[in-house]
């Protein structure tokens, strides 16, 4: 950059760069009041409004807000449960994503197996389903868990399954120049793994973890027909039905899930950003 | 090298799957041995904690306040019993149809529910005798509808809590006495089982047409009232429930002995007017007294 900011003169990349930022700074003021307007509108839904408009009778969503007011707290009680299932079911996923994308690459014919078989199944049947199995079917088989030790059982195998592939790609991503240049300065296959592929594959993996996490976060709510783990939702359909609120209570807790998966993406972007450090 | 670790680890995970169930099963068989360990009511004397599934959903029988505190009919007579019985009492929440199907697999140890008495129950549960309350079920239909008389019912469509007392009946299914049986299930009905008898109230309450009528327990209909939903009782009730504490008769522990120490303290309670201030307390009349005799 040249300073002659003393001149009035300003060079054309100057002036294509203000421009530019103009264009931006316009770019983000739309998105900002349109988000505002159309949280605006969503909040109206809810009023419990009646408008006449051009002699149409619009209707809104009555709310009870005391009751919302009172219950809120104890369905907020939830938010940590939702958080800690989702953290520890994804350090099952990653774990058992990790394994089955070895698996994955695996020439052994028995552990190729093992690895698309448990992907074929996990993917093949629906996450109700499996948590509802995990809760009904092990302690038939004299495993008593708790509700919370199978909902990450459930939860983990299942996101396992799914993000297999992430892991995959990961490591497949390390260019087969770099491990046979490991491998030609005498490095074990375990050196490779741990040396070069790991590290690089991790920072490509992190990311879609993170993802991953925020999809878990939701699907946490499934745990809930067991009866057994006061997550958010569960909290909500109690109070509702006790009440005869449905809905409030429903309202309460997507507002929760909703503010919990703002922070969290916002919190993953910080690190998606951290580690594309590197890439420039 | 690679591969060995690979194996290993899933060779790890397997055997430490089956060495967990085996392990179960070899303490379970050791336990069968000592006779008292298998003896369900020493068991819970000897932990000082005895697990009372409710599920939340009712007021007045069982719900959650702000805080989060267990209260009502239910809660007070579990209480009650953990009381007589020298222990703590632990609520556990399981969803109405796993308690209902049985092989509760020792999660909790009694139900202190609600539950109606039934000869369909009694195969896979135990129930301690007597009732510990009574109540009927009865028809409720919207205010707008129409429907004031059990003969409106006739050809309608009727939404019901699934695996409840009252749906069988409406399909046709009889597992009471036939003293508790006041009427015939209407005909030509389309039965509409829901997961909770309250989602029936918040259908109609949201304004869904499906249905007008809902067949539920009478405690069930005057919540609802008190609560401002728009809808009225049907006739008179259509059958008495017998409604009784309830234990897995296939538990891994013998519960004999617990049947009948919690039967004996039902009775006590009944006698002592224990049941009938809870009942007064929460219903505001007592529903302690056997309607049949």
């Amino acid at each position: 950059m040249n300073h002659t900011s003393g001149s009035d003169v300003k060079s054309q990349s100057e002036l294509i760069e203000e421009l530019r930022k103009r264009q931006q700074f316009r770019f983000q003021l739309g998105v900002y009041l349109s988000w505002l307007s159309l949280l605006i509108i969503l909040l109206f839904a809810f009023s419990g409004l009646e408008a006449q408009f051009l002699g149409i009778q619009i209707r809104t969503i009555k709310l009870d807000f005391q009751f919302i007011r009172r219950h809120a707290p104890f369905i907020a009680g939830g938010i940590g449960l939702t958080i800690l299932l989702s953290f520890f079911s994804i350090i099952l996923a990653s774990c058992l994503a990790f394994l089955g994308a070895l698996g994955r690459l695996s020439k052994i014919p028995f552990v190729y197996a093992l690895a698309t078989f448990y992907i074929s199944l996990i993917r093949g049947t629906p996450l109700l389903l499996q948590i509802i199995f995990f809760y009904l079917g092990l302690p038939q088989l004299g495993i008593r868990l708790s509700g919370m030790v199978a909902g990450i059982l459930a939860l983990g195998i299942n996101y396992g399954a799914y993000m297999t592939e992430i892991f995959r790609a990961g490591i497949q991503s390390v260019g087969i120049g770099q491990r046979e240049a490991a491998l030609a300065i005498g490095m074990t296959q375990r050196q490779l793994m741990q040396r070069i592929v790991l590290p690089q594959a991790i920072r490509l993996v992190i990311p879609p973890i993170g993802n991953q996490f925020i999809a878990m976060l939701k699907d946490t709510a499934l745990v809930s027909v067991t009866g057994f783990v006061w997550e958010i939702l569960w909290r909500a359909q109690k109070q509702g039905r006790a009440y005869f609120r449905n809905l409030e209570a429903l309202f309460i807790a997507a507002i929760f899930y909703w503010i919990l998966t703002i922070i969290f993406s916002l919190i993953q972007g910080r690190v998606e950003a951290y580690l594309a450090k590197g890439d420039r | 090298m690679k591969k060995i670790i690979i194996m290993s680890l899933y060779l790890l995970f397997f055997l430490s799957l089956i060495s967990c169930t085996s392990d179960k099963k070899n303490s379970h068989k050791t336990s069968s041995i000592a006779e008292s360990a298998n003896d369900m009511l020493a068991q819970i004397q000897r932990k000082g904690i005895i697990l009372v599934s409710t599920d939340p959903n009712y007021e007045p029988q069982s719900y959650l306040t702000e805080q989060g505190e267990f209260v009502g009919f239910d809660i007070d007579v579990a209480k009650e019993i953990g009381k007589r019985l020298g222990v703590k009492v632990k609520f556990s929440t399981p969803d109405w149809d796993l308690v209902v199907a049985g092989n509760w697999g020792g999660q909790w140890d009694i139900s202190v529910g609600s539950m109606a008495m039934t000869t369909r129950r009694q195969e896979i549960l135990d129930f301690a005798q007597p009732p510990y309350y009574y109540t009927v079920a009865q028809f409720a239909a919207t205010d707008s509808s129409g429907i004031n008389a059990l003969e409106d019912v006739n050809g309608q469509s009727i939404c019901v809590c699934v695996s409840t007392v009252y749906e069988d009946w409406l399909n046709g299914i009889v597992e009471f006495p036939k003293s508790s049986l006041y009427a015939n299930p209407p005909m030509n009905i389309t039965v509409i089982p829901l997961k909770t008898d309250n989602e029936c109230v918040q259908s109609i309450q949201v304004g869904r047409e499906e249905f007008a009528i809902f067949l539920t327990s009478n405690t069930i209909i005057e919540a609802a009232i008190k609560n401002g939903i728009p809808v009225h009782k049907v006739g008179h009730p259509v059958f008495a429930e017998n409604l009784a504490v309830a234990f897995d008769k296939n538990s891994f522990k013998d519960n004999t002995r617990l049947v009948k120490k919690v039967s004996k303290i039902i009775i006590d309670m009944h006698k002592d007017e224990t049941l009938s201030t809870f009942s007064i307390k929460w219903f505001k009349e007592d529903r302690t007294k056997d309607p049949s005799i």
